[in-house]
């Protein structure tokens, strides 16, 4: 790299960026022809293009990915920390945005340190060996400051509602957008709505003073609470096309009426333009940022081409237009999607650990056992839906993990190692055992009640699916209860198709999903009910290994 | 920075609608037009919006500094936006790259675009470069309106002279806000050519209520922007005649060339 410092600077044009004569003219000639502008993607020049937008949080932050058409791709966390206010500032929060234009997003790209609105900025070492590119800069910095604007300048994020403690304590909020790919053109819209959407979908966490410095509380056990966002501005770009006679203006052109409803210059105003538009455009875009309730939050023309005010009109009723009825109700939709998805899963992850507290602190008493029953049938109405879902879920993997193995030939036909289960599990199976064992005995077909032999073969049947709980050969009534009727359902299922045992044992793993984990524990101490002994595992082995080989001696 | 005798008469001005520095809404500030400060460069000029104070100069058309950069069909426009450190109240050093000075950069040099016919010097590069001299609000206008002065003091082809004036509030509308009225009120800044009645530059950051809101600030400050063009045109010309009689050698020289308003 040392080398390439030494050079002489070498300014190499970038492709991705310049447009062939051929492709200027043929572009701009049929956004100008009449009546109605042809675009190379063949909408018309109000019509934007469906945006899609993936939204995660997790405890500090939250993430939003928006895909813009085709094309064009930009990714947004959103995270907070507590820090002492700035000095000349004390009553304010501080927000904190960066914008990095990732190398992978186009070639035009280099790479250089993304541009940011803190203050703390240069970090040693870094200046010498970025080369910027002045347009890469501009660009990066145009969106930074669209952000800046529209949620400092507007008010659209109230920073003095960020403050905890005056002049002590404040919320630092750090917004950091990635543009990933930039092919599809108008990085603008989709970093704004990236922004939004992150900004929306973030719950910052709860506070706990404890002395003095206040400390982040977890999500589990306090709920966090959403930013005080006045409003969401979205943002809108239109490119300007106007004819060559425009440009290069006539000198004897006489004044234009502002009044007039048709402009008299020749131009095109086009909604959401690609890279090739964008590109061959004459000035810059022009962007509106509104939010739902039609009030405008951005203007941005930053000039290139003269535009009359009529044009200019038309350009902002159509913006208020298409952000209104499609651009905001889409991100409102998505949020709550989202919204509704993070909340089940934190209802589900609560769950889980309900349980598995429950477990620990059993001992070996049915009370107990009972207790967490109790507690679960409490909340089972609540956690149906999530039970369900887990379970088709659960299903799904299962069947694929089978089948993984039952096509791996190397496996085929060999015991996987039997994990050694741990004190914890041992004891789960006593508890469940007694359970158990009341309760097969009274419902459990004879078949499942024979020797040893049959009951491993059983056992395999049980092990081969992944996810345990599918496969129980006897009802188990220790379980909560929609989980149960899941589990019966699909065992007399099991029980009629397979014939012959095949001697996969399955490697339990209970790290694989926090929902399986729950089925999976229950699982195991249900297939370990069969055995009268404690002493499962070897037990096990030593059945398939007996059972190994008297098939071998089958074939 | 608050003065004492403003402040006393504040509540007076209320009383008669007037704004805090005694103006109408519908007032620009004292202009005032300097051309030719500087002696070396092609064109230059010290624009005086009120207490805002800007200084362009121009140099060019030149030989592009990179052989790379040059674009084979029409000029390259640089800007160059710097703030000397005494511009406001505080003594404060602001680095070059800062990026509000980047942002304000970039839109000087599309709005001068818009005007200036680069086509006719193809493969060179025409520098601006803009120091601020005093803040007191309207910054962006007054460096537009600097440059445009410049550029067409520096003999540049141009379309129409580029005016800017910024517009805020919502009712009344006001016309060039000073440092006071851009805090926590609607700014649009916008920049035209007022002769052909077109927008080369339009940026507002507040809430505006509604399309018809943006509608009537846009057009109060392109009422601005005529305003401006008159003053600006009639230093233009002043400056013009004083250069066409000095060639024949008639000047009357006065000891500085200024237009006061």
């Amino acid at each position: 790299m040392s080398s390439i410092r030494s050079l002489p600077h070498i300014s190499i044009r970038n492709d991705t960026r310049t447009t062939s004569l051929v492709e200027r003219s043929f572009v701009r000639q049929s956004a100008l022809a009449t009546p109605r502008a042809l675009r190379t993607d063949g909408r018309s020049w109000n019509e934007g293009r469906p945006q899609r937008v993936q939204l995660l949080r997790s405890d500090n932050t939250a993430h939003a990915t928006v895909q813009w058409g085709a094309g064009t791709r930009v990714t947004c966390s959103c995270t907070a920390q507590v820090i002492p206010p700035y000095p000349d500032r004390p009553q304010e929060g501080i927000v904190s945005l960066s914008v990095d234009a990732s190398t992978s997003a186009s070639t035009a790209f280099r790479n250089a340190p993304p541009v940011a609105t803190t203050r703390a900025d240069s970090t040693p070492g870094s200046n010498n060996s970025m080369i910027m590119d002045e347009t890469q800069k501009a660009w990066t910095n145009r969106i930074l400051r669209a952000l800046e604007r529209i949620l400092l300048t507007g008010g659209a994020l109230d920073s003095e509602a960020l403050c905890i403690t005056p002049d002590e304590w404040v919320w630092k909020l750090e917004l950091n957008l990635v543009l990933l790919d930039a092919a599809g053109g108008n990085l603008m819209d989709a970093s704004i709505y990236a922004a939004m959407a992150a900004l929306r979908h973030y719950r910052k966490p709860c506070l706990e003073m404890t002395g003095g410095t206040p400390i982040l509380v977890e999500a589990h056990i306090k709920e966090p609470t959403p930013l005080p966002l006045h409003h969401t501005p979205l943002a809108l770009s239109f490119a300007i096309i106007a004819a060559e006679d425009a440009i290069k203006g006539s000198l004897t052109t006489t004044s234009f009426s502002a009044n007039t409803d048709s402009p008299s210059l020749q131009m095109v105003a086009l909604l959401d333009p690609t890279l090739q538009e964008e590109l061959v455009a004459d000035g810059s875009l022009i962007t509106i940022a509104m939010n739902v309730h039609g009030e405008i939050c951005l203007v941005d023309y930053a000039g290139g081409c003269e535009v009359e005010p009529v044009m200019f009109r038309t350009v902002c009723q159509t913006a208020d237009q298409v952000l209104r009825l499609n651009l905001c109700p889409g991100l409102e939709q998505s949020l709550e999607e989202a919204d509704v998805q993070a909340l089940r899963e934190r209802l589900q992850r609560l769950q889980l650990q309900q349980q598995r507290e429950a477990q620990t602190h059993t001992k070996s008493t049915e009370m107990d056992w009972n207790t967490t029953e109790s507690t679960t049938v409490t909340t089972a109405t609540a956690l149906d839906v999530v039970l369900d879902a887990a379970v088709e879920q659960a299903q799904v993997q299962a069947e694929e993990a089978y089948k993984r193995q039952a096509l791996d030939y190397n496996k085929g036909h060999m015991p996987t190692a039997v994990r050694e289960t741990s004190q914890q599990q041992v004891k789960q199976q006593a508890n469940a055992l007694l359970q158990s064992l009341l309760q097969s005995v009274t419902e459990e077909e004879p078949s499942a009640v024979q020797g040893t032999g049959s009951n491993e073969a059983v056992k395999d049947i049980n092990a081969i699916t992944e996810d345990v709980p599918l496969v129980h050969n006897e009802p188990t009534k220790v379980v909560p209860a929609p989980v149960q009727q899941a589990n019966q359902t699909n065992d007399t299922e099991d029980d009629d198709e397979e014939d012959e045992p095949i001697l996969l044992q399955s490697e339990f793993d209970s790290i694989e999903t926090p929902n399986k984990d729950n089925k999976m524990i229950t699982g195991r101490s249900n297939e370990k009910n069969q055995e009268d002994d404690e002493d499962d595992v070897d037990d096990l082995v030593d059945a398939i290994r007996k059972k190994k080989k008297s098939k071998k001696a089958k074939k | 920075m608050s003065q004492p005798w403003l402040r006393n008469r504040n509540h007076l001005f209320a009383l008669c609608n007037l704004r805090t520095d005694g103006r109408k809404a519908s007032e620009i500030r004292r202009m005032r037009f300097q051309m030719g400060v500087v002696e070396q460069v092609a064109g230059s000029a010290l624009v005086e919006m009120g207490l805002t104070a800007v200084l362009a100069t121009v140099t060019g058309p030149t030989e592009c500094l990179r052989r790379a950069d040059e674009l084979p069909d029409r000029a390259v426009l640089q800007v160059h936006f710097a703030a000397a450190p005494f511009c406001t109240a505080d003594r404060k050093h602001v680095p070059t790259n800062d990026r509000r000075f980047l942002e304000a950069a970039r839109l000087v040099q599309r709005a001068l675009e818009a005007s200036i016919f680069l086509h006719l010097y193809p493969r060179s590069l025409i520098q601006i470069h803009i120091t601020i001299l005093s803040e007191d609000g309207g910054r962006l206008c007054a460096a537009i309106n600097a440059a445009s002065c410049a550029v067409v003091h520096a003999g540049l082809a141009v379309k129409d002279i580029v005016c800017a004036c910024a517009a805020g509030g919502v009712d009344p509308v006001l016309i060039d806000l000073n440092r006071r009225e851009e805090i926590d009120n609607i700014n649009m800044a916008c920049a035209m050519l007022p002769q052909r009645g077109t927008i080369v530059l339009s940026q507002c950051e507040a809430r505006l209520p509604s399309v018809e809101a943006l509608d009537r600030v846009l057009e109060t400050a392109m009422d601005g922007c005529r305003a401006v063009f008159a003053v600006m045109e009639a230093a233009i010309r002043e400056n013009a005649a004083l250069q066409w009689s000095s060639k024949r050698g008639k000047a009357i020289v006065a000891l500085s060339e200024t237009n006061v308003v």
